[in-house]
């Protein structure tokens, strides 16, 4: 699905933030991406999202090299991939409806099955009342429930979330969880960015721990023992 | 809402919906279409002096073409004022001599009324003619193989004060001062559209600039560049054409005025300029032009942007 192999990031002439960075990540998996702060979490997922290219290495995703891809072919790339952005990034002149229903416009689909679409899945994330409400007239949660049903409405391939419970309450923030669980059986490969011990312990699945731009790769206990059950 | 997107798409400016981004409430959008206004205006009084000037120009060479005059100068050789009598009498020698010439399509000796009439303009219509020495003009129709050289020789051997006129002279110094008029006329369109196309350039960049975060979000979200672009060219495309239709609005006007202005003066001097289907259709396809200009600017623009995106 995804496979970086020496990939660095520098930003201009400044120093790497990213150095050497090796990892894969199989087609269904699930992940968590932790670090300090600064450590280039973010820095990662643009990576990873096709905000930004490489200033070394290889990116494989989906089994395409994106460094020789055209720019159609990097945008059909990017339609596979749902992002939940640390700041939400909603579109502040349209409707809560209509945000969701971006990526769906993006990709030329129906505006009928937009219209059966999208309002299912506010209903499902509780907002099913807040169609047409503005960005900015929603709590931080609400919002942040707009830009992950607009992350997950086009049923991504590759799912990356940046720290998206962090304005939820621990009811929310497990029942979204849950939702990514849901996503993730049906197929979709998940990254989460999170600092949350108590999710990452709840939902056990291998880590990627980023510090001083070092990736390092932890798979809990319970992750590994399942893996020699299976192997069993 | 599904009728908007109808409309849309029959515009063929968007393939699904209207706008992800809020270009139409942009702050200086009214700037953007008094601006473009002006422009078309400039350019509907520079079309409308190139139209008069091809006009002026058609209906002098076409008028002229094959056509000479004879004239019996007012003052004989010695320096004398010949008469009235004197210069019909000359007139009928002329015509006695060539009448017979083959490439003579048409002759007319002109009345002292006639030539009157052709001077009136310059004199006035209160002048008195007989206060003045008016010359005699014959006014010929040559066939295409005329030899006019001959023609003159042999006008010599009656008269040698008597002149052929073939318009030549001052026909080429008109027509040369047209066309270098209409060169300068073609220029201003020129540097017009060349204003106004860096304006909407710039315009589009400033609206690229003010909602780039938006714009990079729909490009990671995989948006094509050709989608985004969509945008920013119908954008530019109904601002192009309310400002060419409020332009074209004020040109008319304008013209309106100068004709009623102008009234009968010149009339004479100058040809009449009548407006044909031709000019209509150039001056009403304007708006339209100016707005598809408008588009493929702003599409160009947008496209160039983009590319610097990953």
């Amino acid at each position: 699905m995804i496979k970086f192999e020496h990939v660095g990031l520098r930003y201009g002439v400044g120093p790497e933030v990213l150095s050497d960075i090796n990892f894969t990540l199989e087609p269904g998996s699930f992940s968590f991406l932790s670090g300090p702060s600064g450590a280039g979490k973010t820095s990662l997922m643009r990576l990873m999202y096709l905000g930004r290219k490489p200033t070394r290495g290889l990116i494989t995703m989906f089994g395409n090299n994106v460094n020789g891809m055209s720019r159609d072919a990097l945008s059909g790339l990017r339609q596979r991939i749902g992002v939940v952005f640390q700041e939400f990034r909603l579109l502040p002149h349209l409707s809560a409806f209509d945000n969701v229903a971006l990526p769906l416009r993006i990709m030329g689909q129906h505006e009928k099955e937009i219209q059966a679409n999208v309002q299912e899945l506010l209903e499902w994330v509780g907002l099913g009342d807040y169609q047409n409400a503005l960005p900015q007239t929603l709590s931080g949660g609400q919002q942040q429930r707009v830009a992950i049903a607009r992350a997950v409405i086009a049923r991504p391939k590759l799912l990356l979330a940046d720290e998206p419970t962090g304005n939820l309450d621990d009811a929310i923030g497990f029942r979204l969880m849950n939702l990514f669980e849901q996503l993730n059986k049906m197929g979709t490969t998940i990254v989460i960015a999170t600092h949350s011990e108590k999710i990452m312990e709840e939902f056990s699945h291998p880590r990627l721990i980023l510090e001083n731009g070092q990736l390092h790769i932890h798979e809990p206990k319970r992750v590994l023992k399942k893996r020699i059950e299976g192997m069993h | 809402m599904v009728g908007v997107f109808k409309k849309d798409r029959a515009l063929g400016v968007a393939a699904t919906r209207q706008y992800d981004l809020p270009l139409q409430s942009g702050e200086g959008n009214g700037f953007l279409i008094l601006l473009i206004s002006l422009m078309t205006f400039l350019a509907v009084l520079a079309i409308m002096a190139g139209f008069a000037l091809a006009q002026m120009t058609l209906h002098w060479t076409s008028g002229l073409q094959n056509e000479i005059t004879i004239e019996i100068p007012a003052e004989d050789e010695e320096g004398k004022i010949r008469s009235q009598n004197d210069i019909s009498a000359l007139s009928d020698k002329v015509e006695a001599k060539i009448k017979d010439y083959s490439f003579i399509e048409s002759l007319e000796i002109l009345s002292q009324d006639q030539i009157g009439t052709l001077i009136a303009p310059w004199l006035g219509e209160e002048f008195q003619l007989d206060d003045v020495p008016l010359p005699g003009l014959i006014a010929l129709t040559l066939s295409g193989d005329a030899d006019v050289k001959a023609l003159e020789a042999n006008l010599k051997t009656i008269d040698p004060t008597l002149r052929v006129d073939t318009h030549e002279d001052w026909l080429s110094n008109i027509l040369a001062l047209i066309g270098s008029l209409q060169f300068f006329a073609a220029l201003i369109i020129s540097v017009i559209a060349f204003t106004g196309i860096t304006a909407i350039a710039g315009a589009i960049r400033s609206r690229m600039a003010e909602h780039k975060p938006d714009v990079e979000l729909l490009h990671l979200m995989g948006a094509r560049d050709v989608y985004i672009a969509r945008q920013f060219q119908r954008y530019a495309m109904i601002l192009g054409f309310k400002g060419g239709c409020a332009g074209l609005l004020l040109g008319a006007i304008m013209l309106g005025v100068f004709v009623l202005m102008r009234g009968d003066g010149g009339a004479g001097v100058m040809p009449a300029f009548e407006m044909n289907s031709t000019h209509l259709l150039v001056l009403c396809g304007l708006p339209v032009l100016v707005a598809g200009l408008s588009a493929f600017t702003a599409r160009s623009m947008t496209l160039r942007v983009l590319a610097n995106m990953p």
